[in-house]
């Protein structure tokens, strides 16, 4: 392995996707509207939980790409430059996310029990918070913000493509110094973000079950949303770089770094997931274990048992290893492994509500599914084809691919 | 046992990747047992002098399961033979229960086997005539180490002049 000391990269440029690629995309997107539709005429119910499973999905990889882009901002973190712009092209999808969040309202009361006629509460005060108008203009925030943070850190990301070091050049360094605008914008969004995700996590899959409650949901679907956001940056950086979209930028050594987070995150999953079931199994109280027994009965408790399996236990020994973890096929499997393993954690947590015993994903899912699949990847697409696949103008970039992480 | 000494060339570098580029040179030119001294560790250090991988992570894990199997058979024992305690009517082996000691345990025991076993391969131990060869290796500059034997010290010192070492000297090690 030899490596002359790297002092400049070569821009990879935009990702050549082609037009068949898009196409594809495009009838996917088409199959989903029209699934969706007939849906809504021959089964209602069941084609909101598919909307809902899949739009928090997509919304969940969306946020994990800002949530990353945030973390190595308000860190200065140089390690993960080179990933930064497929985490913005996952969080480019934060203003879709806000458009069918509105579609979501118009399905609230087809899927939540607290919003349907002679409803009552466990307390007063929950119908105050869960009345539609307060739970919709929530929501609305929510996105609102999200998507503000996301389009934030974007433009500035390709402005500095452009014009080069210059717009963030007073970088945090050293005690005393001001960090830099996106180091101070992305503290305030770890701050916010922390609130917003919990609430949104509460209003649009804890209140689903509005007499049980835990104070730990909220770091839960955060849990699995780190997760899955780091499995995407395996899956999407390996892809691009087998076709040679990432030029000479992306190295083995990057992706044991991903790696080694993955590790390290499918550990914190395991540690929130058990923690929650430990406490609830423990206290024993009857409108606490309710959640857990929806969940395991009825042929429920075997999602259960591939979450436990595919989330912490095949990713936790399997990357254990130091030559495995360096395996580029290895760790795409564990990525992939992860990235379904997400989808059934949402649809574990919705689903079992209305079903008593295990149903199937069906024609529904995979309408909601492809089309929000479709809409997600073309937004990745559209930002990729415009934009030079890694953020050529970050003066760490250099530092980045060289691994001179401590520069 | 101590190896004997041996003399060995010291270059000194300011920047990790001129560390890591001197090594793959020197291992080319057929020296071995490289060793280097850094404030931190280097990525691709390892793989550039030819570093075997540590077998530090063995007794890691073994005494992590060894820690964690200790836990909860003492557990199991304490709840459910030794004084078996109906607490709300939870089975006496409880296994979520027993999970978070079962755990701690286990990673008590790996942690201080792991401190040791550092302490004990590296022969660490209280040195107060201790000299480091040079005091900036433990800030901001890096060192590598070429056993040279006898014969082999000019090429030594050669190569590490070309790859823009700061100083160039000799140790016995």
């Amino acid at each position: 392995m030899h490596e002359p000391q790297i002092t400049s990269v070569s821009d990879p440029g935009p990702a050549p996707i082609s037009r068949a690629y898009r196409q594809q995309l495009w009838a996917a997107l088409a199959i989903g509207v029209v699934l969706f539709l007939v849906g809504l005429k021959f089964d209602t119910g069941r084609v909101w939980e598919s909307f809902l499973v899949n739009y928090f999905y997509f919304l969940v990889l969306a946020l994990g790409g800002l949530f990353l882009v945030a973390l190595e901002h308000v860190t200065s973190a140089t390690w993960s430059v080179v990933f930064r712009r497929l985490a913005e092209a996952a969080a480019s999808y934060l203003p879709w996310a806000l458009v069918f969040g509105v579609a979501l309202l118009l399905g609230v009361r087809r899927i939540y029990p607290w919003a349907q006629a002679g409803f009552h509460f466990d307390r007063a005060n929950k119908a105050h918070y869960f009345s539609f108008p307060f739970y919709s203009e929530r929501t609305m925030i929510y996105l609102l913000i999200w998507a503000f943070f996301g389009l934030f850190f974007i433009f500035r990301s390709l402005r500095q493509d452009r014009e080069g070091g210059q717009i963030n050049r007073r970088a945090a360094t050293g005690f005393g110094k001001l960090p830099s605008l996106n180091g101070r914008m992305a503290a305030a969004f770890m701050i916010v973000f922390a609130v917003t995700f919990t609430l949104a996590s509460v209003d649009w899959i804890m209140s689903l079950q509005p007499d049980w409650s835990s104070s730990m949901f909220g770091v839960y679907t955060f849990a699995g949303l780190f997760e899955a956001a780091l499995a995407l940056m395996i899956v999407m950086s390996v892809i691009m770089r087998r076709r040679g979209w990432l030029g000479e930028i992306v190295t083995d050594r990057h992706y044991v770094d991903l790696a080694r987070m993955l590790h390290a995150f499918c550990i914190f999953m395991v540690y929130i997931g058990f923690e929650q079931y430990f406490l609830i199994w423990y206290s024993n109280f009857p409108e606490e274990t309710s959640f857990f027994h929806r969940r395991i009965v009825g042929g429920w408790g075997w999602v259960f048992l591939f979450l436990l399996f595919a989330k912490w236990v095949f990713p936790f020994c399997v990357l254990l290893n130091q030559k495995v973890r360096r395996n580029e096929n290895v760790i795409l499997t564990m990525a992939w492994l992860v990235l379904i393993a997400e989808w059934f954690d949402v649809y574990w947590l919705v689903l079992p509500v209305h079903h008593a015993s295990f149903v199937l994903p069906n024609w529904t899912d995979v309408g909601a599914f492809l089309f929000f699949f479709a809409l997600f990847g073309l937004t990745v697409a559209r930002l990729l084809r415009r934009h030079s696949t890694v953020p050529i103008g970050d003066p760490k970039l250099v530092n980045s691919v060289a691994g001179r992480y401590l520069a | 046992m101590p190896k004997a000494k041996q003399p060995t060339a010291v270059g000194i570098f300011r920047d990790p990747e001129s560390l890591v580029h001197a090594g793959e040179t020197a291992r080319r030119r057929g020296f071995r047992d490289l060793d280097a001294i850094t404030p931190y560790p280097v990525h691709g250090l390892a793989e550039a002098l030819g570093l075997k991988v540590s077998w530090m992570p063995r007794v890691t894990k073994t005494c992590f399961f060894v820690g964690a199997g200790l836990g909860y058979s003492f557990e199991y024992w304490t709840m459910a033979i030794a004084w078996p305690l109906n607490i709300a009517g939870k089975p006496f082996n409880s296994v979520p229960a027993f999970m978070p000691v079962t755990f701690e345990c286990g990673i008590l025991l790996a942690g201080i086997c792991t401190f040791l076993a550092v302490l004990a391969a590296g022969r660490l131990r209280p040195a107060p005539n201790f000299k480091p060869i040079d005091p900036r290796l433990t800030n901001d500059h890096f060192a590598l180490l070429i056993p040279h034997g006898v014969e082999g010290g000019a090429a030594a010192h050669a190569l590490l002049r070309q790859a823009h070492a700061l100083e160039v000297f000799d140790v016995e090690r």
